[in-house]
This record gives C-alpha cells, sequence and structure tokens, in this order.
C-alpha cells in the first residue's frame, strides 16, 4: 500500500485537468432568467460541458433532488446523456489514448464503488492496462467517479489491513483483538531478541557457560 | 539454510521492535478511540443559509471586470448575502492551489475576504459556548499549514478560547469552511502521523522509511513464518512437558 502513490491509486491522473474558460460572449441568458424560470434553483453553477456554457443546478421536487443542466445561451435544458454523448464525453475528459471497451447506462443500482446518490450514470470502460472506468452523471455531464483495478486493489487490502469484513471501519473486535494478541506477541519477542540478540553477541566470547549455551538452545528450538 | 534464516530473522528483530509497537500501538488506538471526538467537530454545525434569491436584486455577474479567465461561477451565500464565486484555476480538488474571486451579487463590488468577514463566517459554524464565542486569535496562514498537511491554499485561521482549543479554517478566497480542529483532533492526527511514519508532515504515507521498514517487516514475517514450520516440522511443538 505505501510504495504506490495515493494520489495515482485516486485515479487523479486518468482525468483531464484542463477546464476551458467561461466565454462571455457565449452567454445570453442570465441568473436573472434562470431565477424567473426555475424560482427553486438551488446551487446554481456557471461553468462549461465539452467548451460550451451551460448552468447546472439543483432542483427540489417531489422525487428528491434532480440536476438540471440548461444552455446558457439559450436557456434550454438540456436532455439526459445519451450514450453517444456519454462517449464523446469520456474521451473528452479521459488522458489515456485507449478505445472504450463498454459503455453502460446504470438507472437503479450502483456497484459498491459508486455512491448511488449519482444515479443515474454511465458506467464507461476503457480498455487499458488498469481497467479504468469513468462514471459520468447522465443529467450533470460531470465525472462523478473513477476508478482503475489498482484503487479496487487497495481497497480489498484496506479491508484486509483493518480486518474488517462487514463495513470497513477500523473499529470492529476482531481486529481489536488480533491487535492484543499481536502485541503480547511482539513483546515477548523483544524479550527474546535481548536475550538472544542483544546479551548473545555481546557477552559471547566472555562469560558464556556451558549451561547458558544450552538454555539459549532451548529457546532457539522452542521447547 | 535455516541458519540464516534464522539469523536474519533475530537481527531484524532488533531493528523493527519499536516500529511494530508503534504500529500495532496506533492502530489499537483507532481501534479504540471514539471516532467523533477524533473528528475534531465537536462545535461544529451546519451553516444554514435561509438566504432566499431575490431575482429582482440580482446583477449579473461581469466576467469582463475580472483580469482572469474564469473556469466555473457559482452563486453562494456568505453572511446571507449572495456572492458570486468565480474560480480563475479550478483544480481536481478543493485543497489544491484553486484561484477565486468573490462578486456580491446584489451590488456587482468586487469582495476579498477580510478579517472580520472571516471572523463572522467562522461564528456561524460553530455551536459552542453558553456565554458566546470567545475568539483567542486570528490569522491567515499560508501552507504549509500544520493542523491540515494537505491544504496548499492560504487560509484564515480562527482560534476559539474553548476547553478543547478549537480553531476554524477557511479559505481565504472562498470563505468556505474548509473545518475545525481541535486537541483530539490533534491528538489523534499524531498518532495516524506516527502509523504513516509521516515524519515530514504531508499527510500521507508515501515517503522511504515506510517503504523500509515495512519491507523489514514483511522480511521479518516470512523468515518466521518459515522459521515455525521448520520447527513444527522437527516436532518442536508439543502441548504435553518435553
Amino acid at each position: 500500500m505505501v510504495v504506490f502513490d495515493i494520489d495515482y491509486i485516486h485515479g487523479d491522473s486518468l482525468i483531464n485537468e484542463e477546464q476551458s474558460a467561461i466565454d462571455n460572449k457565449q452567454i445570453h441568458y442570465g441568473f436573472k432568467d434562470l431565477f424567473i424560470d426555475y424560482p427553486l434553483a438551488e446551487n446554481v453553477e456557471l461553468s462549461t460541458f465539452m467548451d460550451v456554457g451551460v448552468y447546472r443546478f439543483t432542483q427540489q421536487t417531489k422525487h428528491g433532488k434532480t440536476q438540471i443542466m440548461l444552455d446558457a445561451n439559450t436557456g434550454v435544458q438540456f436532455p439526459a446523456l445519451n450514450e453517444n454523448m456519454a462517449i464523446k464525453l469520456a474521451e473528452y475528459y479521459y488522458q489515456g489514448k485507449a478505445k472504450i471497451a463498454e459503455a453502460t447506462l446504470l438507472k437503479d443500482t450502483a456497484p459498491a464503488e459508486l455512491s448511488s446518490r449519482h444515479l443515474p450514470v454511465w458506467r464507461i470502460d476503457f480498455d487499458d492496462f488498469a481497467f479504468s472506468t469513468l462514471y459520468i452523471s447522465s443529467s450533470s455531464g460531470k465525472v462523478v467517479t473513477r476508478r482503475h483495478q489498482f484503487w479496487r486493489i487497495f481497497d480489498l487490502m484496506f479491508t484486509l489491513h483493518v480486518m474488517d469484513y462487514e463495513e470497513g471501519e477500523p473499529d470492529n473486535s476482531l481486529l481489536l483483538w488480533f491487535a492484543l494478541f499481536a502485541l503480547l506477541a511482539v513483546f515477548s519477542g523483544m524479550v527474546l531478541t535481548y536475550y538472544r540478540v542483544l546479551k548473545g553477541s555481546f557477552s559471547k566470547s566472555k562469560k558464556r557457560t556451558a549451561a547458558n549455551h544450552k538454555h539459549d538452545n532451548n529457546i532457539e528450538q522452542g521447547a | 539454510m535455516m541458519k540464516s534464516i534464522r539469523f536474519l530473522h533475530k537481527w531484524l528483530s532488533l531493528v523493527v521492535a519499536v516500529q511494530l509497537v508503534i504500529w500495532l500501538s496506533s492502530g489499537l488506538f483507532f481501534n479504540l478511540m471514539d471516532h467523533d471526538k477524533a473528528s475534531g467537530n465537536q462545535y461544529r454545525q451546519r451553516v444554514n443559509s435561509l438566504l432566499v434569491i431575490d431575482h429582482q436584486m440580482l446583477v449579473e455577474p461581469k466576467l469582463g471586470l475580472l483580469d482572469k479567465q474564469s473556469q466555473s461561477l457559482k452563486l453562494i451565500s456568505l453572511l446571507d448575502q449572495p456572492y458570486y464565486l468565480f474560480n480563475h484555476q479550478q483544480a481536481l480538488y478543493r485543497h489544491l492551489p484553486n484561484s477565486y474571486s468573490l462578486m456580491n451579487a446584489y451590488s456587482g463590488e468586487l469582495m476579498v475576504i477580510d478579517e472580520s468577514m472571516a471572523i463572522d463566517i467562522a461564528k456561524t459554524s460553530y455551536k459552542g459556548g453558553s456565554g458566546g464565542i470567545d475568539i483567542a486569535s486570528v490569522k491567515k496562514l499560508s501552507p504549509p499549514i500544520a493542523d491540515i498537511p494537505k491544504e496548499q491554499n492560504v487560509l484564515w485561521q480562527i482560534n476559539i478560547n474553548d476547553e478543547a482549543y478549537t480553531s476554524i479554517y477557511l479559505d481565504a478566497g472562498s470563505g468556505k469552511i474548509i473545518g475545525h480542529v481541535n486537541d483530539d483532533k490533534r491528538f489523534a492526527d499524531f498518532f495516524f502521523m506516527l502509523h504513516f511514519m509521516d515524519y515530514g508532515s504531508v499527510g500521507n504515507f508515501n515517503n522511504w522509511q515506510i517503504i523500509f521498514f515495512s519491507l523489514l517487516m514483511l522480511v521479518l514475517s516470512l523468515t518466521g513464518f518459515i522459521w515455525v514450520i521448520d520447527l513444527a516440522r522437527k516436532g518442536r511443538y508439543r502441548v504435553t512437558k518435553g
């Protein structure tokens, strides 16, 4: 775990960080217009969607919070991302050179590595060395998360590390007992080290009696 | 062969022993600690903005007023006033270097978060103290910041005079509350530093000393494992008195 750069593990290098700047000339639909059309809009953000100026915001509806994306030039709402757009977008964000292996729309159930609040989401799998996956929200067009095989392995190793086979938190009693026994083993090992290595090597030629020798051999052989 | 394995095991035990105790005892601490306390959020509260945008008063953001291009702009509220938060350099994560401007969305004026505003924002996130909030000191800090090693932006630090020594951090550019840190959290963070051997306090475990010690540890346990098998094969593990 410590050898792999944690930023690499988190897939930071998978994503193209460069984002295009908002072009003022493209924007003919203002914040004022938006609040007239959508008085309940929250978390309004003006940014870009593949070089086009867009507004993204959430709105509370009967079915919970929904994400809405509008064209900042016309105020027209974007439809949910279709497969072609999702693939185009994934290629736009993806840093590598590999081709896309599969694009799947996840509507109702999210895999363990994706929080279900992001649904519906396009899962885009790349045909690269690390089996990279980008998850793109079909309503906001944003990359909500990303995974590759090394991150998945890392997650598994962390589960083993904290010995939690239920929730993934380091506060379970299995770990507690193993840690306590391990500490006991280490302290008894340190006692052995003290007698066998430290005392043994530095006073070897001087005061070692035959009886002492026999005692050491017994320890060494675990009797 | 067995002789050199025993030799390796014995001498490695000497080198690794202390670190092993640190790893195990800090691990035990994480297992037993109170996770709510260690979060540092004893006195933190959600900043509830009851602000309803009055679109009649809204001034459109003037992108041209700024000398830098913007990648995104958000309508946020600070102290019940709406602001446009321009992000000129949007990093992958918030804690990586970002560059912001703030513009009052009702007046169109550009604004920089000064000390008194930082204090007022910090207060909204603090729920402790019956007799109000007692501020010990306020500082503007550039990274590296001891309490938040990963942070790479300039922060306001508002130190509160409470029994937990709470410090409230907020981003000097955006006014966003980064977090509360108190002595419970500092105590837990100290154990994380030990567990990760992160003596340079960079906030992660990718350092050469931990790689070196974990390799030694791996060899120690492998040699020990072989030794155990060797002893068992020779019938040295007996329950009855030998």
